[in-house]
């Protein structure tokens, strides 16, 4: 069961903000330059960035030696520890002659480049000042695990704690294992999610890969240019149902069925595949982003077997958030169940002509939805789905 | 753990001392040492010199169908492993695609290619980074590619613990009905980055690795592979397929302490190896070897050397244990794959390969340790220990 959720964005501190800024179909771009000591500055983007977050604000103290991927995530899980109502209980630990500590909550992060700017600073500082002048609490940062790693230690959380890279299906990885790992009785609660932050070298990559960035990004629309990139974290509290019927939890929506396919040079096919293990569906919570060749696989993989479903694309107005994006998705269809509401596409007008009938909407609409499919999609031929039904 | 039961039917290694599996084995039986003074790497102005490298290694055999081209040593390494495995399994991938995936663990793979140009950036040179061949998703998805492999396609960068949580996931995956048989295991290359951590923390042995060595220094970082073909016992059954034990159950825990010093208590360690054991249905007393991590630091032996001795008992004092990364060094994200390549093998022969280097055993580790030469033992259940960076803590169970 999903019980809580967390999200730091540029909407926000909060998953309640985030929520507002789909539902409104409002998008937060602005130009954003990251910076690297050192480095050669890098000309402006349009991007959905985390403007202004005073770690020390939301998290208080302890955060030396926490880099900002970290904290953004340690903030998501604060905000979905509150949401669901778990902020205040203890976490169970068994001390060294417990069996196995079956109370522990565990951390499953899905990212795609966490590390990869503390690992270059920590290289370019020991080039510049000498192996003995780099900053100590750097090198544990350079990780993809830094994150997760640093939720289980601010929060004592000593369950399972995993990380997931798997492109832009990374979170939704994790949120679908960490489902399993639930209903094998391994564990109770896991806070399941994604990081990603917008990094000196992920936007240079962008513009060195040739990649289009839009201002806005107009998923499956005829005018649609590129992608936006945008930053967040997000964390979804996954909660075994006995768990959370017996302390009177809200439940905002069901994890169903979990799918991963892997087509290199046909993308669409992955997706066609994972959406029909998914399952039916009354809405999909697409990976649209504006992409042109990627919005063109996805909506041929939707209308082969689902041409009737409504389609959500929320990179529309929060952007590409690529190892996080799954959760973000995760996140605006958990509250889409709950609430009974598709979210509009942002920057959505006219169906691209050349893309295969789907029935995408710049307009929410209003209506019970029974279940809902996550779709993410990636140009490499990965695909994976979620499937998630409204709470019993 | 499983309804289906999981069992492992291919192995392949990429190390500093074998290049595949059988000589690696063989040298590792024989006690021999691939750490050295490093050659292709500069470790100058470092508190150690040593590394495990893997020297005139060609992985261009092993790409049969896509282009070595571009590719980072990481991705390199892991499509020679892979490929051995799926050979060593003698199981037609390409003909099940839909229903075989690939799960695979590192550390930094990939990313000290980056390092270099980088630098060249920061001293005003105009060079592209673009991070395409840098993506750590290629150690799975070019061995997916070059193996048609067309299922679930996962990485698990869980620090030094990764290995072992590819393994453990990819045995879930089956269980859970994912896919029939899924490769599984890790890779990592040699990073100047991480040598400087590691000597910043002074964490590197100035001459060889020495686990539980009263006068033990640190670690040496290494490079390789290993990977492992795991498949539902039903499918391996129906096609005949050789089997070398079962992945019987496995733990996942974090220390939830601190970013790089284990808890003193060894609590993750212990609740994992506690996991693991109630995964596979299994009792502490029926565990015939234990692989350690045992990396040779002040810190991580003595723990786990406690670790293991309240989760084993007074049995501790005759449980073979061992820890190969005193011939390997630390191999990063392929440590503890590479070591569970070790575990089947071992189950297989009945011998428990030596932990070298060591000089005087630490009274403050009071565990059965395997020194030099290795011991004769039938293994029906064993332990395959991996503890990482920021309390990432995986332990796997392989049973005959």
């Amino acid at each position: 069961m999903i019980t809580g959720l967390g999200a730091v964005s540029a909407y926000g501190l909060g998953a309640d903000e985030l929520w507002r800024g789909i539902l409104a179909g409002r998008s937060c771009v602005a130009p954003a330059a990251p910076a690297l000591e050192d480095l050669p500055a890098i000309p402006a983007i349009p991007a959905s960035a985390i403007a202004a977050f005073s770690a020390r604000d939301v998290l208080g103290k302890g955060l030396r030696g926490v880099c900002r991927e970290s904290q953004l995530l340690l903030a998501a899980t604060l905000f979905a520890r509150r949401d669901a109502g778990l902020a205040d209980s203890p976490v169970a630990r068994e001390g060294r002659d417990g069996v196995v500590a079956r109370d522990a909550e565990g951390v499953f992060a899905g990212t795609r480049w966490a590390g990869l700017e503390d690992y270059l600073h920590f290289h370019l500082e020991r080039s510049i000042w000498g192996p003995e002048k780099v900053s100590p609490t750097r090198g544990p940062n350079t990780g993809f695990n830094a994150p997760a790693s640093h939720v289980s230690i601010r929060y004592d959380l000593q369950g399972p704690n995993l990380t997931f890279a798997s492109r832009t299906s990374a979170s939704l990885d994790a949120i679908g294992h960490a489902a399993d790992w639930i209903r094998k009785q391994r564990v109770k609660i896991v806070y399941a999610g994604g990081i990603e932050s917008l990094s000196y070298p992920r936007v240079r990559h962008l513009l060195a890969s040739g990649q289009p960035i839009a201002e806005a990004a107009r998923p499956f629309d005829a005018r649609r240019t590129g992608a936006t990139p945008g930053e967040g974290a997000v964390i979804v509290v996954l909660e075994d149902a006995e768990h959370a019927r017996a302390r009177g939890a809200r439940i905002l929506a069901e994890v169903g069925a979990w799918a991963m396919a892997f087509e290199p040079a046909q993308p669409d096919r992955a997706a066609r595949r994972v959406l029909r293990a998914a399952g039916p569906a009354d809405a999909i919570f697409g990976a649209g982003s504006g992409d042109r060749a990627l919005d063109a696989w996805e909506a041929a993989a939707i209308a082969a077997d689902h041409a009737e479903v409504p389609v959500c694309a929320v990179k529309g107005a929060a952007g590409e958030w690529e190892g996080a994006s799954g959760a973000l998705q995760v996140l605006a269809a958990s509250r889409a169940l709950a609430d009974g509401v598709v979210p509009p596409t942002a920057g959505f007008e006219r169906l691209d002509p050349e893309l295969p009938a789907i029935r995408v909407s710049g307009a929410a609409r209003a209506g019970r939805l029974g279940s809902v499919a996550v779709v993410t999609l990636h140009g490499s031929g990965r695909a994976s789905a979620l499937a998630l039904r409204a709470a019993p | 753990m499983t309804d289906r039961g999981v069992v492992v039917t291919g192995l392949g290694v990429v190390t500093s001392i074998g290049h595949s599996v059988e000589p690696f084995w063989r040298a590792l039986l024989a006690g021999a040492v691939g750490t050295g003074p490093a050659r292709t790497i500069d470790l100058a102005g470092l508190r150690s010199d040593r590394a495990g490298e893997v020297l005139g290694f060609d992985a261009a055999p092993y790409f049969r169908r896509i282009a070595i081209a571009g590719h980072q040593r990481a991705t390199r390494l892991a499509v020679a492993a892979a490929r051995m495995a799926a050979d060593d399994a003698g199981v037609a991938l390409g003909e099940i695609g839909e229903r075989a995936g690939i799960v695979m663990g590192a550390v930094v793979a990939n990313r000290p290619g980056l390092e270099a140009p980088y630098l060249a950036l920061r001293g005003g040179a105009a060079v592209e980074l673009s991070l395409d061949n840098h993506d750590v998703c290629l150690i799975a998805e070019a061995p997916a590619i070059e193996l048609g492999l067309r299922g679930p396609v996962l990485v698990l960068p869980t620090a030094c613990a990764a290995g072992n949580s590819a393994i453990g996931c990819a045995a879930d995956l089956i269980g859970d009905g994912h896919a029939d048989v899924m490769l599984a295991g890790g890779v990592d290359e040699l990073s100047p980055a991480m040598f400087v951590m590691f000597s910043q923390f002074d964490s590197l042995s100035p001459d060889v690795l020495r686990p539980f060595d009263r006068d033990r220094r640190g670690l040496i970082l290494s490079e390789g592979a290993g990977v492992v073909v795991l498949e539902s016992a039903a499918h391996a059954e129906a096609r005949g397929a050789r089997i070398y034990g079962r992945v019987a159950g496995h733990g996942n825990n974090a220390d939830a302490h601190d970013m790089t010093h284990p808890h003193p208590d060894g609590l993750g360690a212990e609740v994992a190896m506690r996991a693991a054991l109630s995964d596979a249905g299994l009792a502490a007393d029926q565990v015939d070897f234990v692989c350690a991590h045992g990396t040779g630091t002040p810190a991580n032996d003595g723990i786990e050397a406690r670790a293991i001795r309240r989760v084993l008992g007074d049995r501790a004092d005759h449980v073979p244990v061992t820890s190969i990364k005193a011939s390997l060094g630390h191999c990063q994200g392929a440590a503890s794959a590479i070591e569970a390549v070790a575990c089947l093998l071992a189950m297989r022969d009945g011998v428990v390969p030596p932990t070298m280097n060591i000089r005087t055993l630490d009274p403050g580790c009071p565990i059965d340790v395997v020194m030099d030469r290795p011991r004769a033992q039938r293994i029906d259940v064993a332990v395959n220990n991996a503890f990482g960076f920021g309390g990432n803590i995986s332990c796997v169970i392989f049973a005959k």
